[in-house]
């Protein structure tokens, strides 16, 4: 571990700004003590990584839309897309984690919540900025009626076009998940918590509450640990854990 | 790797790190279908190509950016090599299933491997550096945001309202903080 100092030392050296004699006498303990040497290349690296994060936020930023305007229209291009995912969903998106946590609440009487004390179906949006909307239209009706078996085909013949559809792949998971197909449901949300969508951290509480209906309680709580505590379920997330402990 | 020759697929690199809209459309048209296919063929689908490709040229343009990767191989080979090691990789979690790898297709080449290598750890310890500082407390993280972003010490010191030397010692030791919780992690020894 380095001395207060030392870090002052680090900084001064890469920025620059020490005299000529400090800098010989620095550059003399680099060659002579080893701790000092390693931390100074592990500052010196840090120092490096962040300046380039932080400093080219934008241009990065830059780089992940035009990656992805590429990626989506590779992938349109070898199974032909109904919809776009658009910005406004995270809209959606954020609803949807609202209302989970407006109804969300614990039975603190009987002890464990239930699954269905949990989960709350809000209504979806899906077909009003679509351009190709009968099937569409015809899965949105199913699941604001709670009809999940016919919502799930309806999805399913959608995917079946449109397979990195990750906001329909997230409510056929739910679907699934009302109509206990745990393991088709689980698929789903593995996969959506392992990607880059808006629905990833959903997916792993969807995937726990899963867990919850099938009373597999250590899966639940192992699952749920793995929540980010960056995600928006990371509060609800927790104090499920402490009531299942 | 300076004593090698640079490979002339280093196009895609230069292109990746530029921006280039006409390289991205390239490297997807040539060489992302080899990997969607062996992702889709052991145990994966297309959905989770397109991101783990994505992560995979995020990671690139980094390593482009901030160390000039210099190519020496085949770019279909490193890419390819990258994209398969980092699908194992996720393949190995424990909320997939186990499954059965194909491992006939895998491209060999000493350039090949060393670059994948290089830029597998270049990513890890990206991934660590991201993950420590946000175990920092909330003061460094503003602090060092700003700092890296604002060019001048006493323009940050203004912005934040603090005394030039504070913000100079300020920095120093969050600095100095993460790398102790760097040095402290499980895989530091695997990475530096």
């Amino acid at each position: 571990m380095m001395e207060e100092n030392d870090y002052l030392l680090f900084e001064d050296y890469i920025e620059e700004t020490m005299s000529d004699a400090a800098k010989l006498s620095f550059e003399r303990r680099l060659k002579t003590d080893a701790p000092f040497l390693e931390s100074f290349n592990l500052y010196k690296e840090a120092t490096h990584h962040f300046k380039n994060r932080f400093a080219k936020e934008e241009e990065t930023l830059a780089f992940k839309n035009s990656l992805n305007a590429t990626a989506t229209e590779y992938f349109k291009n070898q199974s032909p897309k109904v919809i776009k995912f658009e910005p406004w969903k995270y809209a959606t998106a954020a609803c949807l984690l609202l209302f989970s946590g407006l109804f969300f609440y614990f039975n603190s009487i009987s002890g464990i919540p239930t699954y269905k004390d949990l989960n709350t179906i809000s209504e979806i949006n899906i077909v009003e900025r679509s351009t190709n909307t009968t099937v569409l239209k015809k899965a949105e009706e199913a699941y604001n009626t709670q009809s999940f078996n016919e919502a799930k085909i309806y999805f399913e013949q959608i995917l079946a076009k449109d397979t990195t559809n990750s906001e329909l792949l997230f409510y056929k998971a739910i679907a699934q998940l009302e109509l206990s197909e745990y393991m088709e449901a689980e698929n789903s949300l593995t996969r959506l918590s392992k990607g880059t969508s808006v629905y990833a951290n959903e997916a792993l509480w969807y995937l726990a509450l899963s867990k919850l209906k099938q009373k597999e309680y250590d899966s639940c709580k192992m699952i749920l640990n793995t929540i980010p505590a960056s995600a928006d379920t990371y509060s609800k997330a927790q104090k499920l854990v402490k009531v299942l402990e | 790797m300076s004593i090698k020759n640079l490979h002339q697929d280093q196009i895609y690199i230069d292109g990746l790190v530029a921006n280039d809209s006409t390289i991205i459309k390239e490297i997807y048209s040539k060489y992302v279908p080899k990997v969607v296919n062996y992702i889709k063929n052991n145990s994966g689908d297309e959905f989770l190509a397109k991101d783990l490709i994505q992560e995979v040229l995020v990671t690139i343009y980094h390593q482009g950016k901030d160390k000039n990767l210099q190519l020496t191989c085949p770019f279909d080979a490193y890419f390819f090599l990258l994209c398969k090691r980092k699908w194992l990789n996720e393949l190995k979690r424990p909320m997939l299933k186990k499954v059965t790898i194909n491992e006939e297709i895998v491209s060999k080449g000493d350039d090949a491997e060393e670059l994948a290598d290089e830029t597998l750890i270049f990513s890890q310890k990206q991934e660590l550096f991201n993950e420590m500082f946000q175990q920092l407390g909330k003061a460094c993280q503003d602090l060092l945001k700003a700092t890296f972003k604002i060019k001048s010490m006493e323009e940050v010191a203004t912005t934040l309202g603090f005394t030039y030397a504070y913000v100079r010692k300020k920095k120093s030791l969050c600095i100095g903080e993460l790398t102790n919780k760097v040095r402290n992690a499980p895989n530091y020894n695997n990475l530096f």
